[in-house]
């Protein structure tokens, strides 16, 4: 079973060590790489007609187990240029909505954790908000449909997670 | 995309579906039942083949739809600043 253990760290401003240790997965919470990539059955039809192929969306997922379901941002999903499989209805406090949904892959570079096949994530506009000491923007939010598969163990005092699926 | 169309067959032929494929995932395009799939993946992968990139309407058969909330995304939580 592939494991993956990811302390939290925020950089210095000038680059020379890290802001907080411990703290930083409170900021952070629990973030990993993510390349976010059309369905593989839709990569072959298109290969299959000589069409080009988008390229895949780098970005962060973070892990977030308030969340039902998995959701990816729409900028994401208008690079990709892959359609939707039909609606969802999202409650919350303000009231309900009928969102979209997705099917993609992920890939997590950098990780030993296999790839994902999704076909029902949620569009959702995530990209404008920050992850302290992250470049990349928030591009995924890894709920609990996802959850459901992979041991998850978060280490709070150690500043750190792990995940195993 | 609405998928008014497609809901609607859902929805009127709900009792069918259940009886023929409970538990299962159903293609739908316009008024028209594509076919019944195990995984999701099969039901995408045989729209894709037919229909290429185009929206289509995969739904799992099921007597209720369970409901969903994502409070990061409906509320903004993601991040706080003092």
């Amino acid at each position: 079973m592939p494991i993956h253990n990811r302390i939290a760290a925020i950089p210095k401003p000038d680059g020379k060590g890290y802001v907080d240790f411990r703290g930083a997965l409170v900021f952070q919470g629990p973030i990993i790489p993510v390349q976010i990539e059309i369905p593989e059955a839709l990569a072959e039809q298109l290969q299959k007609n000589g069409m080009p192929v988008p390229q895949p969306v780098l970005g962060v997922a973070l892990i977030d187990t308030g969340a039902g379901i998995s959701g990816v941002d729409t900028s994401v999903i208008e690079q990709l240029k892959v359609q939707p499989v039909g609606q969802v209805t999202v409650s919350g406090v303000t009231g309900s909505k009928l969102r979209n949904k997705y099917p993609a892959r992920f890939t997590f570079p950098g990780t030993n954790i296999p790839h994902m096949d999704f076909g029902e994530l949620v569009e959702a506009e995530i990209a404008n908000q920050q992850v302290a000491g992250i470049s990349m923007p928030l591009v995924a939010l890894i709920g609990r449909d996802i959850l459901h598969h992979i041991v998850l163990i978060y280490n709070g005092p150690a500043g750190s997670f792990t995940i195993a699926c | 995309m609405s998928f008014e169309l497609e809901q609607k067959y859902y929805n009127d032929h709900k009792a069918e579906l259940l009886s023929h494929h409970d538990g299962k995932f159903v293609l739908i395009v316009g008024e028209e039942l594509v076919g019944a799939y195990d995984r999701q993946e099969d039901a995408y992968r045989a729209g894709v083949a037919r229909f290429g990139n185009v929206a289509m309407f995969i739904k799992r058969v099921q007597a209720e739809d369970p409901p969903v909330s994502i409070p990061a995304m409906t509320l903004g939580l993601i991040s706080a600043h003092s």
